[in-house]
């Protein structure tokens, strides 16, 4: 039904033509993270025809997102969505000759190479800094480009990593990882909407120049602030004693990965992955937990509410426990609660 | 010397909402050395990421030269 006439305005941009909209459609890449940045990235590269889409997301749909995160509708809160699922929903309804593939997982170390070794380019639209050292150290051991995209507030920075002999990686750039919790997030000092859409624009533009293998791909790091009228390139050198790129550690990657607990992004929620991933039946927790509160069971995911508890299930056993201060509690509620 | 200092984003708010000041140094003076006479120390201050002595990523045991300009910026953590 539709053709290749949809893509006719890029094609007659001088740094695309033909041959570039052909290896856009060869290309694949994988988003980690489908928020604010994702959804404008996905958006876009989608429109642009890139030929695969891999959307990897740990959370669902809310009603806070809608304010910035540009793929999702109140439906898509109301029948709770993981969001990668409801962004490939409504990028295939844009452009059908794209595939895109909706991953509903949490990112370590056990499952990212299996993520990204079979694309051309990973896009950092994570909120976390353990993600992105994750990625750092994923995409050197494969040799992947990847693209560092952070917002909060009214500034953002985005910045390529190439895996070239001069170039950085991000760990040249953040020597040591801040420790979760040790700076502010999008919870605790809020998000506006233009600056996320800046800064996932420049990692889609960067992202074309990269499949394309342009020259004017950018080598430094850009800071924007909208409030302030900032927007400056910025000089990164490589670390010359960098453990990742220069002297092939992955400390990350290469940690066994055993049941873990993380905080999301400066919200009372906690994750509780557990060591093994295992089917669980929802519909039998479900019909445990109907005494205790309000149970709803979709396609992908179990919630609960009740007895001063709140969490989310997913059938792999991946639960976010709402309302929590500390790991402990939120274990405690998986235990008393879920009990896989 | 006199260094003008520019504060981004979220560093703001740790010079009472000013976005510039010119700061009076006494010569070999590092950038850490410069805000921790703002009562900064970038080592436990969560909003401090990184800074820019002319255009280009420095460390903080950067020493300032005269004509130095100097931006403070502040973390892109979310997504």
């Amino acid at each position: 039904m539709f053709t290749e006439e949809r893509y006719k305005r890029q094609i007659t941009f001088e740094g695309i033509g033909e041959e570039g909209q052909k290896k856009l459609s060869a290309a694949r890449v994988c988003i980690i993270g489908v928020g604010a940045l994702g959804t404008i990235a996905a958006n876009s590269l989608c429109r642009a025809g890139v030929g695969f889409l891999r959307l990897i997301d740990r959370d669902y749909v809310e009603e806070t997102n809608l304010q910035r995160q540009i793929l999702f509708t109140e439906q898509d809160v109301s029948e709770i969505l993981p969001k990668s699922v409801a962004a490939a929903g409504h990028l295939s309804k844009m452009n059908s000759s794209v595939a895109v593939e909706a991953v509903v997982d949490d990112v370590n170390a056990a499952n990212i190479e299996g993520f990204i070794k079979d694309t051309d380019l990973v896009l950092d639209c994570t909120d976390n800094f353990e993600t992105r050292f994750l990625i750092n150290e994923a995409c050197h051991r494969h040799k992947i480009k990847w693209i560092y995209g952070g917002a909060v507030a009214s500034s953002g920075a985005t910045m390529n990593i190439l895996q070239e002999d001069d170039t950085p990686c991000f760990r040249c750039f953040m020597p040591e990882m801040p420790e979760a919790g040790a700076y502010p997030t999008c919870n605790t000092a809020g998000v506006i909407h233009p600056i996320t859409s800046i800064v996932a624009s420049y990692e889609a533009a960067e992202a074309m120049k990269i499949l394309l293998g342009a020259e004017e791909v950018s080598r430094q790091y850009l800071a924007v602030d909208v409030w302030e009228n900032l927007s400056t390139y910025i000089e990164v050198d490589k670390n010359p004693d960098c453990p990742v790129c220069v002297h092939g550690r992955y400390e990350l990657l290469d940690r066994p990965v055993a049941s873990y607990a993380a905080s999301l992004c400066g919200q009372d929620s906690w994750q509780i992955v557990p060591e093994r991933r295992q089917t669980a039946d929802l519909d039998a927790l479900a019909a445990r937990l109907e005494r205790l509160g309000e149970v709803r069971v979709t396609k992908f995911l179990l919630r609960f509410n009740g007895d001063g508890v709140s969490f989310k299930l997913f059938p792999d056993g991946r639960a976010m426990i709402d309302g929590v201060k500390d790991e402990t509690a939120a274990r405690k509620v998986y235990t008393d609660y879920i009990g896989l | 010397m006199e260094i003008k200092f520019k504060f981004i984003g979220m560093m703001k708010a740790l010079v009472e909402g000013k976005s510039e000041l010119t700061l009076d140094l006494t010569e070999h003076c590092t950038v850490a050395d410069a805000l921790l006479t703002l009562g900064i120390d970038y080592k436990t201050t969560k909003q401090f990421n990184f800074a820019v002595v002319n255009g280009k990523k420095e460390d903080p045991q950067y020493v300032l030269q005269p004509t130095d300009d100097v931006k403070i910026f502040p973390r892109s953590f979310g997504g």
